[in-house]
């Protein structure tokens, strides 16, 4: 088992009154609970505002969670302090939605994927170069970009940049957050494939997080729905396309496929946020 | 990529926008001279800050002249002096024909220490005593002005920029960390701003100078006066540069940085603070002509350089009755080179603002 989730919950306090009182909680994740096998590929697709982000942030520890337990590769590190969890941030990487505002503008190329080499100790400067080559070939860039800067790329450029980045690191578990979402349906394509391509190479298993399930079909061998912080239905790839039980799933096939976004009309919260079996490792709410 | 196949940083790019701006360019190059002129003050110089002659008090400048009556075309020379009293006991200086003292180049004089470390005696010019050169007239004690408005450009144009280093630093790293952490941390350090903010600086300034004993020495009262500007001056730009780290620390260059596992040190000075830079260069050029009238404002009310040591400020504290301004207008000049290098620092200031600005607003901020 590579990630386990158990519970997690992240409730944000909402708007606060003119007069400071809090008006209760957007509950961001509200009790989320899976589990990621090594190579085994899942995607989260959910309408924005549904606390993929958050979830992936979660995990990353970029933030803390409120409540449930994040256990990676059997440590459980949850509560773990920033320098405890040093050792593990080499092993979970992250690929950002915006291309445009995930490379630090001031950094050439060379530096962006460097500064992710700071941790490998005993690396001489040559190695380091060379590594740094081989991940730009790896993500298909020339070498000609290495001192180049990140407004000089288009968005699809940037992205594999920023994959570049995070693959420095060897990560064993890469989230890639909307990280196709802003680009175009060719470029899509492109770095779909790529993330394909390297996956064996380097040894990943990917939580990919998307809004469009169209996209994620390609890329994951189990699939989470989303909605308003909880996951309503959880199965292998095939069996969400093939048999959607979930309304809101069927929402999202459909609106995939026409390439438009209904807004989901009913309310998770009458569940109780346990999923029932289906057979065929199918999860369904309600 | 731009032509010559090496990639450009924006910065460098806004940059290339400052020099087609022609006044701030030429202003830029007065202030590289006028710094230039205060590091090589005491070679530029004809005379030493303390050389006086009390036989040319409220000397006027002195015409340096290459025509004499008798031999024609000469090489330049300047004229002895009389003084006479006329009848309500001014002091009427001539130029006395009979003594001709020629200017002479890269002539010895007062002993200096060049760069504060190689001893040397020669200065750019100077005339062979008994005569004396003042091109720009003398002070009430027949100091040489020139020589003095050059030793005291070194206080006055100093002040400015390590005062203002010391609140640059301060305030970056104040307002990058407060803004980087939030929360509690961030709102002590807010309030104390306000503080510093909400007390008007010259009244702060008077009151810390005040704080302190009034007998020191003038290395003493510089540093106090560069730290009491410092004191007052990184408030106010490190409640900018908090509100910049605060939208930054969301950017997801930064949570990239994080994810990578750097220090929160680190982030705020690799990925935090560079990107306030366009904004605080422009914040502190246009800060340091504060700190120079400070430092003039307090020399002028005789809490600042004390004499025999100059400032633009102490130099113009004798100008302050109008009586001297009348006899000997020529003390005032210190006033019009505080007046230029504010104005010149003003004017790249804004230059420098309107070249930034493309990447300010790309940087997404304020
Ligand atoms: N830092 C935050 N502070 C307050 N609310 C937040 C914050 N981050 C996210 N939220 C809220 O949490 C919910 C989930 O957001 P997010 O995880 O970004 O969704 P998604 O990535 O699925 O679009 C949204 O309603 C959003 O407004
Ligand atoms: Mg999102």
């Amino acid at each position: 088992m590579l990630l386990e989730l158990k519970n997690i919950k992240k409730y944000f306090p909402a708007k606060t009154s003119l007069f400071g009182r809090k008006k209760g909680f957007v509950r961001a994740v509200d009790g989320v609970s899976l589990t990621i096998q090594e190579g085994e590929n899942l995607s989260l697709v959910g309408e924005s505002g549904s606390g993929k982000t958050t979830l992936g942030r979660i995990i990353l520890k970029l933030m803390p969670c409120d409540e449930g337990g994040i256990i990676f590769d059997g440590k459980d590190i949850t509560r773990l302090s920033t320098g405890k969890m040093r050792p593990f941030r080499k092993d979970l990487q992250m690929v950002f939605q915006d291309p445009y505002n995930s490379l630090d503008p001031r950094f050439t190329v060379r530096n962006i994927i460097r500064e992710a080499m700071v941790f490998e100790r005993g690396k001489r400067r040559n190695q380091r170069e060379e590594k740094i080559r081989a991940l730009l070939s790896a993500v298909n860039l020339p070498l000609d970009t290495l001192n180049r800067f990140p407004h000089e790329f288009s968005g699809g450029e940037r992205q594999r940049i920023a994959i570049a980045r995070a693959l420095s690191m060897n990560p064993k578990l890469l989230i890639l957050d909307e990280a196709v979402s802003s680009l175009d349906v060719l470029v899509q394509d492109q770095i779909i494939n790529l993330l394909m391509d390297i996956q064996t190479k380097f040894n990943l298993t990917y939580l990919f997080i998307s809004h469009n399930l169209r996209i994620v079909r390609k890329i994951s061998r189990k699939v989470g729905v989303m909605l308003k912080g909880k996951i309503v239905e959880m199965a292998p790839a095939e069996e969400i396309f093939n048999n959607p039980l979930h309304p809101y799933t069927k929402q999202l096939l459909s609106a995939a496929l026409e390439y438009k976004v209904i807004p989901y009309q009913g309310d998770p919260d009458k569940t109780d946020g346990s999923l029932r079996d289906i057979g065929n490792g199918h999860f369904v709410a309600g | 990529m731009n032509k010559e196949g090496k990639s450009a940083s924006q910065f460098s790019i806004a940059f290339k926008g400052f020099k087609r701006n022609r006044a701030a360019l030429f202003c830029g190059w007065i202030l590289a001279l006028l710094y230039l002129a205060a590091i090589f003050a005491d070679f530029l110089s004809p005379y030493s800050y303390r050389n006086e002659d009390r036989g040319y008090s409220y000397c006027p400048p002195m015409s340096i002249r290459i025509w004499d009556s008798q031999k024609g075309l000469t090489r330049p020379f300047v004229t002895g002096i009389s003084l006479r009293f006329d009848q309500f006991h001014k002091r009427i200086y001539e130029p006395d024909f009979s003594k001709e003292y020629p200017v002479k180049f890269l002539t010895a004089g007062d002993e200096y220490l060049l760069l504060g470390v190689f001893p040397c005696r020669y200065h750019l010019f100077g005339v062979d005593a008994p005569g004396r050169i003042h091109v720009w007239g003398a002070d009430s004690r027949g100091r040489d002005l020139f020589s003095r408005i050059l030793y005291g450009s070194r206080v006055s144009l100093s002040i400015g920029l390590i005062g203002v280093t010391i609140s640059f630093v301060i305030g970056l790293l104040v307002g990058g960390i407060a803004g980087y952490y939030g929360g509690r941390l961030d709102n002590i350090v807010m309030r104390i701003c306000e503080m510093f903010m909400m007390v008007p600086g010259f009244y702060l300034m008077l009151a810390l100078r005040a704080a302190f004993p009034p007998n020191l020495n003038s290395l003493q009262i510089y540093l106090l006066i560069v730290v009491i500007f410092s004191f007052i001056g990184w408030a106010s730009l490190a409640r900018v540069i908090r509100g910049m780290s605060m939208s930054l620390r969301e950017r997801e260059f930064v949570l990239a940085a994080r994810a990578i596992g750097l220090s929160d040190f680190s982030i705020i000075i690799k990925h935090i603070l560079p990107h306030t830079l366009s904004y605080s260069i422009v914040a502190v050029m246009l800060s340091i002509p504060g700190y120079i009238l400070g430092e003039s404002a307090l020399s002028l009310l005789g809490l600042g350089i004390q004499d025999p040591y100059a400032s633009w400020g102490n130099l113009l504290s004798e100008a302050m009755g109008i009586v001297s301004i009348q006899f000997a207008p020529w003390i005032i000049l210190p006033g019009f080179f505080i007046f230029v290098t504010v104005m010149c620092f003003n004017i790249v200031g804004d230059g420098l603002r309107d070249c930034l600005d493309p990447l300010l607003r790309f940087e997404g901020k304020i």
